[in-house]
């Protein structure tokens, strides 16, 4: 008889827990999200695979990540659909890893006489979403210094989609133990491990022992962001406050991208360095460049989205205090702090070949105090690359020209100053 | 004896928790058939993720794709475009007014950093007739950027769906009257950034009808700005709401929610009470593929819009 009362009592608050669910819902929360968001027992992409509701991975998850109709930065939108971004028009979204709508954006323009074609597959990773029109990347048929193949690049590729890579209260990142009770991307102290539970690692980025089409991950990076993080950069900055772990299931930046881009990284290979402290020439010309022609910043405001870099800390603590979105923090590197493949690159795309975070095709990222444009300097389109001027500033993320010099050369010189 | 009571009294009400995902089905029968999609001389348009608007008093569809508006006639054939005059700007919504002019809204985004936006009209071949902002906008409002437009009984809705607010003007984009339907739902602070409106529509009376999907629910709200209705549940079962998106009333006074996670068009009676959904992920005609918004059309027609280039789906929608 008590069982069945035990029994009664509990299927009635079960019924009345169905009855009021009206919690607002995060979905990923730092870890595994609700299973149906993503797979479905009884209706599945027909010819897709997981019993997935998309097509393939990444067009799972666009179902939510691209919605048609926004008309700027919108939440945790990461592409823009091809209705909003009409020909003459940038994508939306202002997101730190970049738009993928970038990756749909094809350019031709005539250069004394040549006619160029820059192909929107060299804006960035090429995920493949079939559902939204994303294919497998035309040029590269394996990443650029490593063997992975283009044909499975999708977004777990690098984001583990059940999230199980959580931070433990004592520092160290694993698979197993504590819950995940929240993201451990943002900056709130609710976004850090405590008694009740872990918190997931940056991004659902992959950990280590992650593996994928031949290719194994052997930590996760730190970072934090502020929880407003897709957002025009025309009046302030978001800064996204890169660490450097490299214990207790953590890699440093360069190190993780170099699992799959391992003949880019600069232990033993002749490239640009990363991972490795800038130094104090390079630290110092940082902090002074304002911009080409201008060496008269200050170290405590000379931060740039643009050249962002990773502050030689592990505590998340303090990243989350870099990590702000109101120009409240624009320190520059300290000589040990280091420069990272994200200080030139946009890890989703951008609008620039290579998911460069400038345009490096020419030597002028302004004209004549313009963003070059074909209809802003005509005269000059190698430096339009038949974009339009308001796409040129809007992959600067809408800042106005004053930031630049009126003849500003590549962001190169952020760190060497060449100009 | 009592054992046993309370044995099939706990039996009956797990039965009942089992069902429940399952909404009873009752009142007419619906019946949804697969009529065709939007085309034009050369077969299917393959559309992906465009708005659909509908002028029922004249019977023509119109599609905004890109800043290029078409228009199809009742049998789904295109007879006529325009869009490319710069001085339309980029369109990205339509209304129709009892006369037949058009109502664009266009954005100006030659400067990124300070985008703009128009109330642009226009005859029925998209000439220019006068172009204007929307006026008098109170401070609460003065940062509105809409993406969302409807005309109806000279007056026009604009809805920002990033930030689930509405702005209703007068034929001239005068300020009359705005809601912010985050507060009417009583949307904490912390929460708004990741809320908003997926699917949006007016009914027959003028209530605003809208899905926000990180709350797995639709609304019915009142000209007023009260909440008439909501319903929906969180689930992957039929009726159930997973990520749900466009949502539209028909003249029968069903609702119709779209759940993009299956694919389906969910139809609820107008006690909302889960009768049917159609659809379903697939390369049959019938199918379709991560349905967006939907637009309710003369006899019963409905116009879904989704991604892959699968096009305008027209079903027709009826009770018997």
């Amino acid at each position: 008889m008590k069982v069945a009362k035990v029994t009664l009592l509990a299927v009635l608050a079960a019924l009345v827990a169905v009855g009021v669910a009206t919690t607002a819902y995060s979905f990923h929360s730092g870890g595994v999200a609700e299973c149906g968001g993503c797979h479905s027992m009884h209706s599945p992409a027909a010819g897709g695979t997981f019993l997935l509701v998309g097509t393939d991975q990444s067009s799972a998850c666009l179902t939510c990540h691209e919605h048609a109709g926004d008309t700027g930065p919108a939440s945790y939108h990461i592409s823009t659909a091809p209705g909003d971004m009409p020909a003459g028009t940038a994508p939306l979204q202002r997101t730190p890893g970049g738009d993928f709508g970038w990756l749909k954006k094809d350019y031709t323009f005539v250069v004394r006489g040549t006619t160029i074609n820059e192909d929107g597959d060299t804006h960035g990773h090429n995920i493949i979403a079939a559902d939204f029109g994303y294919a497998v990347d035309g040029v590269n048929a394996a990443a650029p210094g490593g063997t992975f193949p283009s044909a499975q690049l999708a977004c777990n590729s690098c984001h583990d989609p059940h999230g199980k890579y959580r931070r433990l209260v004592g520092g160290t990142v694993a698979t197993t133990g504590a819950p995940i009770k929240a993201s451990g991307s943002y900056t709130a102290a609710t976004n850090e491990p405590d008694g009740t539970g872990a918190v997931g690692v940056y991004r659902l980025l992959a950990g280590a022992g992650y593996t994928k089409d031949g290719i194994t991950f052997t930590g996760v990076p730190a970072a934090k962001v502020p929880s407003s993080y897709n957002r025009t950069e025309a009046a302030t900055q978001t800064r996204v406050a890169y660490g450097v772990a490299t214990t207790g299931g953590h890699n440093a930046w360069g190190t993780w991208c170099g699992t799959c881009h391992t003949g880019m990284h600069s232990s033993g290979n002749y490239v640009h360095p990363i991972d490795q402290g800038v130094g104090s020439s390079i630290a110092t010309i940082y902090g002074q460049y304002v911009k080409s022609g201008d060496m008269t910043g200050v170290a405590a405001s000379s931060f740039s989205s643009l050249t962002p870099f990773s502050t030689n800390s592990s505590d998340y603590t303090v990243l989350a205090g870099l990590a702000q979105n109101n120009d409240s923090q624009l320190g520059g590197p300290a000589t040990s702090d280091q420069v990272n493949c994200m200080s030139c690159h946009r890890a989703h795309a951008s609008g620039w070949e290579f998911g460069l975070r400038w345009n490096m095709e020419g030597e002028f990222m302004t004209y004549n105090s313009l963003f070059p444009g074909t209809d802003t300097t005509p005269t000059v389109p190698q430096f339009a690359r038949g974009r339009l001027g308001a796409e040129t500033q809007a992959a600067y993320y809408d800042r106005p020209v004053t930031k630049f010099a009126s003849y500003q050369r590549v962001l190169c010189n952020k760190c060497h100053a060449q100009d | 004896m009592r054992d046993a009571i309370a044995k099939y009294l706990v039996l009956a009400l797990a039965t009942g928790l089992f069902l429940t995902p399952f909404p009873a089905q009752a009142g007419a029968e619906v019946n949804s058939t697969f009529l065709y999609s939007l085309a034009n001389f050369h077969g299917k348009v393959p559309y992906s993720d465009v708005r659909v608007r509908v002028d029922r008093s004249r019977g023509e569809v119109y599609v905004v794709d890109r800043g290029i508006v078409r228009v199809f006639n009742e049998n789904g054939m295109e007879f006529f475009w325009f869009g490319d005059n710069p001085e339309l700007e980029s369109i990205y919504d339509l209304a129709v007014d009892e006369k037949g002019d058009l109502f664009l809204l266009s954005f100006d985004l030659s400067h990124p950093e300070d985008p703009k936006y128009y109330l642009i009209q226009c005859n029925y071949r998209g000439d220019v007739k006068a172009k204007r902002k929307l006026t008098n906008l109170p401070a609460e409002f003065s940062r509105f950027f809409p993406n969302y437009m409807y005309y109806r009984d000279g007056r026009f809705l604009f809805l920002s769906s990033a930030k689930m607010q509405v702005v209703v003007t007068d034929r001239d984009g005068a300020f009359r009257k705005g809601y912010d339907l985050a507060e009417i739902l009583e949307i904490p602070g912390k929460d708004r950034p990741n809320t908003e409106i997926f699917g949006f529509n007016l009914d027959a009376e003028g209530n605003m009808l809208f899905t926000v999907p990180v709350l797995f629910r639709a609304y019915v709200v009142s000209q007023e700005g009260k909440t008439v209705a909501s319903f929906g549940k969180a689930g992957s079962a039929p009726g159930m709401f997973g990520v749900v998106s466009g949502i539209a009333k028909d003249d029968q006074g069903n609702y119709l929610v779209v759940e993009r996670l299956r694919s389906v068009v969910m139809v609820f009676d107008k006690e909302f009470r889960f009768q049917r959904e159609f659809g379903y992920r697939g390369d049959k005609p019938a199918n379709l593929i991560r349905p967006n918004e939907v637009a309710v059309g003369n006899a019963g027609k409905l116009y879904v819009t989704q991604v892959r280039n699968k096009g305008v789906s027209v079903f027709s929608v009826t009770n018997d």
